[in-house]
């Protein structure tokens, strides 16, 4: 704030997006909306929609935080106030004297969130932990004549037991006409399906994904051929992480395979939405995508993850979360990158 | 949990409900003078699209557009391969995807004409879809949250059926934790924790202990959770171990 030349700011969070807050003075809100006022000298008022959130958090309760944070804005006169982050600013409070403020503020909080300190990418391979171990209990839930949200809800069970408050995940289940992954559904797994999964628990703040796709009995010809191509894309991409990499070369080094195997056209927007992307405070940080310039620097983590459509067999998902290292990278997660096949 | 199971139950909410429920809507619109409705959804604040459409996302974000006829539309920033998703579980018009979302909603409002734009809960509506629509094109944005909950009233019979299945599983939720049968009890014998896990576990709990400690001297009042400090405690006590946290707090602070 001091090189930026900013007295006050002020950030805004929801159950969505709380990440900038967190950052900023690690508070996670659950429900309604938070405005907290950040001073340069420390001192911090933090408003809140949620009753029940004021006092779980020791904040102030005020029926409309952004009205309230933009009257006590209006009596600091004589200080420079910048408010963050744009995509999730309240109406009430941007549309005032400060909105100028929005673009650089939420650019500079926006950097700061990218580079991590060692304690941090220590935290989200402790979250990658955690995602194994879930993984495992998602693999005992997948069997014949359960219900989509059978598996999720045996996963949301193990992650709570652990004390894991929040976790991002979907799924898909059936053959070459599932096209994604969505939240669980009624369909009931059978025998010959692909399950694919990311799962992505954030147990101590901040989030670790895995992606695996797995066959409910012994996998066809076709499915362990296709596999072999996510497999290559994924060690391809994971070799491409390094100090100096951008974003773009990682996700040129897995659709290379693709495009090698005939399969250029399933790494396009229409079958694919990001080859990978940033992960720590926030699930889906800075995208993996060919066109993408950010250069990857030491304790930088993102997930590396080829999934993609498949012609013959469907979609299918493979991803490992990973630190940026020194001179290459740390693949947090350790469950084998294989097509895990469960009893029929 | 917030991605639990996401269907449609026509029997529990059949279309002609959200039908019905759109109609009052357009029947509004002329009476206060507004051209469209728009209702803004996420995970942080689903309800207004939810009653309209049935549509809950399960992450992004979304807008609904209620014009004085036809059924509504959904400017959706999720991409084109969730469309037959948000079509199983929603009653929807025209699905519009939208990479970015303000200028997507700005481009609908431009392409029809429309001058003056009531909008559900206006206040909280994020700027990066306001400012477009607002600043960017000149639309009139007008706040309709009471409109909007004063068509909700009254609430029809279907709405009432969920409200009374939701108060049934939390009294049977509730019954539950009295009976010492909720989930935290349950074990999960297949899962072999990895050799030292525990004891890491135990020991991230102890720096969160400390976390909690020392945030008693934060210099505003809070009662953060304070995960991210624990984490950062926990990477300082593993290097030093032994030591007590508070001592490198107080040298900074000497220091300074």
């Amino acid at each position: 704030m001091g090189n930026a030349g900013i007295d006050v700011l002020a950030i805004a969070a929801n159950p969505w997006r709380s990440d900038y807050l967190r950052y900023a003075i690690d508070v996670t809100v659950v429900e309604g909306t938070a405005i907290a006022l950040v001073e340069r000298d420390g001192g911090t008022r933090l408003l809140l929609e949620s009753p029940a959130e004021a006092e779980r958090l020791g904040g102030e309760w005020t029926r409309s935080p952004p009205a309230h944070a933009a009257e006590i804005l209006g009596s600091f006169k004589a200080k420079r106030i910048a408010l963050a982050p744009r995509h999730c600013l309240p109406y009430a409070l941007a549309r005032g004297p400060h909105r100028e403020s929005m673009v650089t503020a939420t650019a500079m909080l926006d950097r700061l969130m990218l580079y991590k300190l060692p304690a941090e990418a220590e935290a989200v391979k402790s979250a990658a932990v955690l995602a194994d171990e879930g993984y495992r209990v998602f693999c005992d839930a997948a069997r014949v004549g359960r219900a989509e949200y059978e598996l999720v809800a045996d996963v949301e069970a193990f992650f709570r037991s652990r004390g894991c408050p929040e976790n991002f995940m979907i799924l898909g289940s059936g053959g070459v006409e599932v096209r994604g992954m969505h939240p669980p559904g009624e369909r009931r797994i059978a025998r010959g399906d692909l399950v694919t999964t990311e799962l992505t628990p954030c147990p101590d703040g901040y989030y670790a994904q895995i992606c695996r796709t797995l066959v409910v009995g012994e996998p066809t010809e076709a499915q362990r051929r296709a596999f072999s191509v996510y497999l290559e894309a994924l060690e391809a991409g994971v070799a491409a992480v390094r100090p100096g990499a951008t974003m773009g070369d990682v996700a040129r080094a897995e659709n290379e395979v693709f495009r090698r195997r005939g399969l250029g056209d399933y790494v396009s927007s229409e079958y694919t939405r990001v080859r990978g992307h940033g992960i720590g405070l926030y699930v889906d940080g800075p995208a993996v995508l060919e066109d993408v310039t950010l250069v990857l620097e030491p304790d930088m983590t993102l997930i590396v993850h080829p999934n993609t459509y498949h012609p013959e067999v469907g979609y299918m998902v493979l991803g490992d979360s990973v630190r940026v290292t020194a001179d290459g990278c740390e693949v947090l997660c350790r469950t084998p990158r294989e097509l895990i096949c469960v009893a029929a | 949990m917030r991605r639990g199971l996401i269907a449609w139950s026509k029997e529990q909410v059949p279309t002609s409900a959200l039908d019905a429920r759109v109609r009052r809507v357009q029947q509004a619109l002329g009476a206060q003078r507004l051209d469209a409705l728009l209702a803004y959804t996420s995970v942080a604040r689903p309800a207004a699209v939810s009653w309209l459409t049935h549509f809950i996302p399960y992450w992004n974000e979304a807008l609904v557009a209620v014009l004085p006829e036809g059924p509504p539309s959904l400017i959706a920033s999720f991409s084109k391969r969730m469309h037959p998703w948000i079509r199983e579980v929603s009653h929807v018009g025209e699905i519009l995807p939208a990479p970015d979302l303000g200028r997507a909603a700005a481009a609908f409002v431009e392409k029809r004409g429309l001058k003056r734009v009531g909008v559900v809960d206006l206040e909280y509506l994020p700027w990066s879809v306001a400012e477009p629509i607002g600043i960017g094109i000149g639309a009139e944005l007008v706040d309709a949250s009471e409109l909007f909950a004063s068509l909700r009233q009254p609430a029809d019979r279907y709405e009432n059926a969920l409200a009374v299945r939701a108060a049934q599983i939390a009294e049977r939720a509730l019954a539950a934790i009295r009976a010492g049968r909720g989930t935290p009890r349950r074990s999960f014998p297949s899962l072999n924790l990895r050799p030292g896990a525990r004891a890491r576990k135990r020991s991230f709990l102890e720096s969160r202990r400390w976390a909690i400690a020392m945030r008693s001297n934060c210099p505003w009042p809070t009662k953060a959770s304070g995960y991210g400090f624990a984490a950062r405690i926990h990477w300082w006590r593993k290097r030093n171990p032994g030591s007590n946290p508070c001592f490198r707090v107080m040298r900074r602070r000497r220091a300074s």
